[in-house]
């Protein structure tokens, strides 16, 4: 799916929180929906793009956490945004990587982007759902981004073209980044029956129906993307 | 018939195929292959201008070809032999010409420890700052800085008899020709060349603010080889500073025998006590980068001896360009260039050996992707001499990477 379905969808998702019920939602008992995401492919090396132009061998930069996944609800429940509070978080620059690789987070929040390496980093997304370039700043300096849309926005440095992340923005707080071993849990999901997506590195997703019980217990669902 | 060279440009290509087929959109990384021993990229440029420049060809390279009119493909990639050895090549191919090895050399560090490089076969130039950068997307224009690009009256394999032959070819530097050497047509020489590179063994010591390198090469600044018409070596060296993250400063310098033997026997015959065979170059160069800002400043100071002439050539150019992103994705450039000559007195005058140019060029670059630009420029070109002395041209370029 291109990065414009999934916004338009993530959009979709804000629509569904109108509407559904609240009073209802907010009454019932919240599950857990938890699992493991095992990405089948093989993990893709990808390095510096060759430059011959360069005089001398570069350290290899740290190797992203590609392996990571985010797993998300494609239609939330109502009583998604009970959390007003402005949200943080962070990206760093650090041995031309950014990191985290991916980053999951709510409409609304802010990440800054501070520079722990030794050199230049210029940070830049032409994604539709977030336009920025922060330009050239050094070392231990930080600028900061607030993304008021949903949607996936692909984010790199304008000078080491081989440092790219991504930070998927998300209408409601139903989502989950998974653990190095691929582990996840989405907390507090009201009853219902919902559409379960699990997304790694922007060229794979798989989806499935779950539903959670009026008693709220947890399910599970163990995702195996290729 | 589909030669190893043609095969080499067109395999990225294949590979990236089903890439565009399934993601449906263009490839942003380098291609991976064998658990990452060899990584490929790409390089395609398309630039155009309505106008033609035959005549007074400013923009006509010691390829015999338009810089603002070149379809260009290449292809890099890099093979990791052991940890500390690669292989590093570039395979182009311009305007649907042979695909060539623009560069192949073996990369080693030889201790882990140690920031020390060693690399050997047809190698980046250790001279200027230029033409290291990312051909494409490191030139925020279209066009090239004059030093690096613009044809001078100076042949490698064919020499001037007197003085008056070469004020004879002022402004001619796409076809000079000389009563000494080769007798065929063939461009002249620029102070460096961006479009060829050298041949030998290149060292380089250090990394963070200090860093030096020194290369031995067949052929020169002006003329790379690979292989050797003359038997001169050429040495050259740089030293770079980067006292912080904003500012870097360059030094380089370079000697070696541009002369074709051949010509050099012949204008020995003529002029035995001839002004030698070497080109020297130094140069300067600086760069300071902050927020959305890039400015880069380039001088080199160029010497050629000729044989048959008691005077030296020498010749200087300067330039200056600066980039501004005026928001994500959109940037506006311009550079103020100038090369001239020193005089060459003849029997009834005195005049610079060659028609000194100036240049300006502004352009504007949009990112359609990251890694897909588009860039637009308006060129113009002053000659002090020549039968054009002036023309303003348009450009358009289109460039793809990863």
């Amino acid at each position: 799916m291109t990065t414009r379905g999934l916004a338009d969808r993530l959009r979709a998702a804000g629509f569904w929180v109108l509407a559904l019920s609240v009073s209802t939602l907010a009454q019932a008992p919240a599950g857990v929906i938890r699992g493991r995401v095992d990405v089948k492919r093989s993990a893709i090396p990808v390095g510096r793009r060759p430059n011959v132009n360069d005089i001398g061998m570069h350290a290899a930069p740290d190797a992203p956490g590609e392996r990571r996944s985010v797993v998300y609800l494609e239609s939330a429940p109502s009583l998604a945004f009970p959390d007003v509070e402005p949200q943080r978080a962070t990206m760093d620059q650090r041995n031309e990587s950014f990191v985290p690789h991916v980053l999951a987070i709510t409409v609304g929040t802010t990440v800054d982007f501070p520079n722990s390496d030794h050199i230049y980093h210029n940070v830049f997304s032409l994604s539709t759902a977030r336009r920025f370039d922060l330009g050239r700043y050094a070392a231990g300096r930080s600028r900061q981004v607030r993304f008021d849309r949903p949607g996936i926005v692909r984010v790199f440095c304008e000078i080491h073209s081989h440092m790219s992340a991504f930070i998927l923005v998300f209408h409601h707080r139903y989502f989950a980044v998974t653990a190095p071993d691929g582990r996840y849990q989405i907390g507090r999901v009201p009853p219902g029956r919902y559409t379960l997506v699990a997304w790694n590195d922007g060229s794979i997703k798989e989806s499935r129906a779950i539903a959670i019980g009026e008693d709220g217990g947890p399910v599970e669902a163990d995702f195996a993307l290729r | 018939m589909l030669t190893l060279a043609r095969l080499a440009v067109l395999l990225p290509l294949i590979v990236c195929a089903p890439v565009f087929a399934t993601a449906q959109e263009l490839p942003s990384r380098p291609i991976s292959l064998a658990g990452g021993r060899l990584t490929l990229g790409t390089d395609l440029s398309i630039s155009a201008t309505p106008q033609h420049d035959e005549g007074a060809w400013f923009n006509y390279t010691d390829y015999e070809r338009n810089a603002l009119r070149l379809l260009r493909l290449g292809v890099t990639a890099d093979v990791r032999i052991a940890e500390r050895v690669s292989l590093l090549t570039e395979i182009r191919s311009e305007n649907g010409g042979a695909p060539t090895p623009y560069a192949l050399y073996l990369r080693v560090r030889p201790w882990s420890g140690r920031a020390i490089d060693i690399q050997a076969g047809r190698i980046p130039p250790t001279f200027g700052a230029f033409s290291r950068r990312h051909y494409g997307s490191g030139n925020p224009l279209i066009g090239y800085p004059l030093a690096y690009q613009y044809l001078t009256a100076v042949r490698p394999d064919a020499v001037p008899a007197t003085p008056d032959d070469v004020i004879r070819m002022r402004a001619r530097g796409w076809r000079p020709s000389y009563p000494i050497g080769s007798l065929e047509i063939a461009p002249g020489l620029p102070l460096i060349t961006a479009f060829r590179w050298d041949t030998g063994v290149q060292v380089q010591v250090g990394a963070g603010p200090l860093s030096a390198s020194a290369a031995v090469t067949t052929g020169t600044v002006s003329d790379p080889r690979t292989r050797d018409n003359n038997g001169g070596k050429q040495i050259s060296g740089r030293v770079e500073w980067q006292p912080n993250v904003a500012l870097r400063f360059g030094a380089s310098a370079a000697r070696g025998a541009y002369v074709a033997d051949a010509a050099l026997a012949t204008a020995t015959v003529v002029n035995r006590s001839g002004g030698g065979s070497a080109q020297q170059a130094v140069g300067v160069d600086a760069e300071y980068s902050r927020g959305h800002w890039v400015v880069r400043g380039e001088t080199i100071w160029n010497q050629w001896q000729v044989p048959t002439l008691s005077r030296r050539l020498n010749a200087s150019s300067g330039f200056i360009e600066s980039r501004y992103k005026i928001f994500p994705g959109m940037f506006v450039a311009g550079r103020v260039d100038r090369l001239s000559f020193s005089e060459l007195p003849t029997a009834g005058r005195s005049l610079t050996w060659d028609a000194p140019v100036t240049r300006i060029e502004t352009g504007v670059g949009y990112y359609l992707r990251q890694n897909l630009l588009a860039k637009g420029a308006y060129q113009h070109n002053w000659r002090g001499g020549g039968l054009i002395r002036r023309r303003g041209l348009l450009a358009a370029q289109l460039h793809f990477w990863l």
